[in-house]
């Protein structure tokens, strides 16, 4: 027995341990790498005597691979006329990435300079832990400011302070499977948009007509993340002339006639019609079982990659209050940092009109000199000139940008557990809205 | 020099203590703290008493359906695990060809990673593409949304981690299997007792000491349980499977509530520390033999 116990605690000990190592160094790597860094760098000032001093930025994201790597040559780029900033990539997925750099200023250790959405700004806005970039970047004349879309710039300005340059702001739009769509002898979106038929009606009957359920095949699907419910629903609530939350911004708005026939039309699609995969699945459009997608134009750079079948993009479906197509947001912002001075100029660097053309491969820039050129619309092969020609430019004006609010993650987590009383088929549709009504509001005050 | 033996003592126990003194007694006391403030990343700090307690007894219904869930996920995995282990030691006990190949295959899920582990088992319930219900398809029959059902969630995720632990239990269950002298289960037979008498008169007191120090880890661990909740569920659907660790986690790290998550972590360590003693008083009347 004694052998057992003791065998036992060096088991224990021996799995703490190594919980502990695993956790220290899958949390801190960055961090060592810049400490070691500097060490080494110091040591060669004493030897070469440089003139500046090596300075390491780290810059955050939530995008893909490719993209990672886009920003690495970039970054090449960049270190070419300024050899004392070296620059680290590091990536953290976006369902943690409000929460995780929350953390991350609080403790120190966060990023000098990195992405927000819209819906991380006003937390950090009115924390106070992000750098007034306005005179760096307003001043310049090289850097051409006046070239940036000014609407895109509100959500960033508090007075004459500015807090961030927008680098993507890409609309929803549908993907769908072309293949799929001959295949049935239905006419394409792109089709039906021209003709200005594209409604909801025709969207509904092309997901019915093209869904089978028995070979796995699904008409429809909104939803990219099951945990991201507001980019998912968005635009069928405001094409059915619903909204969120009220003007001001103090109250939720969604309890309405319009908002349930928005929210039961999603129901219906997937208990119903059973169109649109159930909650939960990971099913992907690139696998070809999805007829159509509505996501955001970054979704481009996945979609690049399909072989097996034929896509497009086409504008979001009119519904009975337009289209309702929202308006993704991302840009950069200097975080509260040692080096504000450095991470200004990267961030100067990767929104002057050169950069934001590489970026605008999978960005739709906010630069309207990048934006209304060739090297924009004439990316890569897919998708042609003009359906991006119909599905973003066309749909800028109409676009909105999702509402945001300083206690986001809150009212996020209280909605999402409400959705799932819709997903678990538990309750009605106005039994969930009104429990949203009452608990979102308490949330917003 | 140092003459006294005693030093030599403190000196080779003090890396141990002193790790312990800064990276575990340090943070506990410093929540202890933080237990009785507000502390949100969003505002200033500032000293609140109980109010946090208060909030979590009187004010926080999430919070008790939390504990219940918490309850309830315990004792639907440790009889479960325990009685299972105990069956399969029972059977992989006789040295029979081939049967370190099951005793393997039975112990390999405790060293696999609990996040793949909850990954793969999450895409097996999956509610149409999942494995579980496109075999039942083929049967011609339609499966539940088995992580999208309020009452069938929490059985899955038991059952998802009965599978993964069980193997633990089963080895220390072997191991005293083992030490347990035949000449008792000789004395058994000529005494012509059946089976399920030998089971429960001669195998059960004699292993008694392992039984529970496994019932003891088991509970324990089964009251901290999150990786397969925050993987497979997120604690839903609802508030389903909202445990006390993973409300915890929502609270300090996705709401930066600091003070209030600090205050139900010392709420969960009260619950195992009770059980734990409650345990531990009423060994004696079923732990037999202990050295």
């Amino acid at each position: 027995m004694k052998k057992i116990t003791t065998l036992l605690l060096i088991m224990l000990l021996i799995a703490t341990v190594l919980a502990g190592c695993a956790s220290n160094t899958g949390n801190h790597p960055a961090k060592d790498g810049t400490q070691g860094n500097k060490g080494g760098t110091h040591s060669d000032e004493g030897s070469g005597g440089a003139a500046k001093k090596q300075v390491k930025l780290q810059f955050s994201i939530w995008g893909n691979d490719a993209q990672k790597a886009m920003y690495e040559e970039l970054v090449a780029e960049f270190k070419k006329t300024n050899p004392h900033i070296d620059v680290e990539i590091m990536t953290i997925p976006f369902a943690d990435y409000q929460q995780k750099l929350s953390i991350m200023l609080a403790s120190k250790t966060a990023p000098d300079i990195g992405w927000l959405a819209e819906r991380m700004i006003p937390q950090f806005l009115e924390s106070g832990q992000l750098v007034d970039i306005a005179a760096s970047v307003k001043e310049d004349n090289e850097y051409d400011f006046a070239d940036i879309y000014p609407s895109t710039l509100d959500i960033f300005s508090k007075g004459d302070s500015l807090y961030g340059i927008p680098f993507s702001t890409p609309p929803m739009l549908v993907y769908y499977n072309k293949s799929l769509f001959a295949e049935k002898g239905l006419k394409t979106p792109t089709e039906l948009y021209k003709e200005d038929k594209w409604t909801y009606d025709e969207f509904l009957n092309a997901a019915q007509t093209i869904a089978d359920p028995n070979s796995g095949v699904y008409g429809v699907k909104l939803v990219g993340d099951w945990k991201n419910w507001s980019d998912a629903l968005l635009p069928l609530v405001w094409s059915h002339g619903a909204d969120l939350f009220d003007a001001d911004g103090t109250a939720f708005a969604m309890n309405t006639a319009e908002g349930q026939a928005a929210l039961q039309l999603y129901n219906d699609l997937m208990f119903k019609d059973k169109t649109h995969p159930k909650p939960g699945d990971e099913i992907t459009f690139d696998t070809g079982k999805i007829g159509m997608y509505t996501g955001r134009y970054s979704y481009v750079s996945k979609a690049r990659a399909i072989t097996d079948f034929e896509w497009d993009i086409a504008p979001m479906p009119e519904g009975t209050h337009g289209k309702g197509t929202s308006l993704g947001y991302a840009g950069y912002s200097v975080f509260e940092t040692e080096h504000p001075e450095e991470a200004s100029a990267f961030l100067k660097f990767i929104t002057n009109a050169t950069s934001m053309g590489v970026t605008s491969q999978y960005f739709v820039p906010s630069r309207k000199s990048v934006l209304e050129s060739d090297v924009f619309l004439k990316a890569a092969p897919q998708p042609s000139a003009e359906s991006i020609q119909l599905a973003v430019l066309d749909q800028m004006n109409d676009a909105r940008i999702a509402p945001g609010h300083k206690n986001w993650q809150q009212i996020d987590v209280k909605i999402q557990t409400l959705l799932d009383y819709i997903y678990t088929q538990s309750e009605s549709v106005e039994e969930v809205l009104s429990k949203m009504e009452a608990e979102v509001n308490s949330l917003m005050k | 020099m140092l003459r006294n033996e005693k030093w030599y003592g403190y000196l080779f126990i003090s890396p141990m203590v002193l790790g312990f003194a800064a990276f575990l007694l340090g943070p506990i006391l410093t929540a202890f703290f933080m237990s009785f403030t507000d502390w949100s990343l969003l505002r200033d700090i500032s000293f609140v008493g109980f109010d946090n307690y208060k909030k979590a007894f009187a004010d926080d219904p999430v919070f008790w359906e939390t504990v219940g869930n918490t309850l309830y996920f315990s004792a639907g995995l440790v009889p479960l695990n325990l009685s299972l282990a105990l069956g399969l030691a029972l059977l992989l006990k006789k040295k029979l060809p081939g049967i370190d190949f099951f005793r393997t295959a039975l112990f390999t899920p405790v060293v696999t990673s609990l996040v793949v582990w909850s990954i793969v088992f999450k895409y097996i319930f999956a509610t149409d593409a999942g494995l579980i219900n496109q075999a039942l398809r083929i049967l011609g029959l339609e499966g539940p949304a088995w992580l999208y059902h309020l009452e069938l969630t929490m059985p899955v995720v038991i059952v998802v981690s009965v599978l993964k632990n069980v193997g633990l239990n089963m080895v220390i269950f072997l191991a005293a299997l083992h030490d347990v002298p035949k000449m008792y289960y000789e004395a058994a037979s000529l005494d012509g007792a059946s089976r399920w008498k030998t089971l429960t008169n001669v195998t059960l007191p004699l292993i008694s000491p392992s039984v529970f120090l496994a019932l003891i880890l088991t509970l324990i661990g089964s009251l901290k349980v999150f990786g397969q909740i925050y993987i497979m569920t997120g604690g839903g659907p609802g508030t389903s499977t909202y445990v006390l660790v993973y409300y915890i986690y929502q609270q300090a790290f996705k709401l930066y509530e600091f003070g209030y998550a600090s205050a139900i972590a010392f709420i969960l360590f009260f619950i195992v520390f009770l059980l734990t003693l409650l345990q531990w008083s009423v060994r004696k009347r079923w732990v037999h033999h202990e050295e």
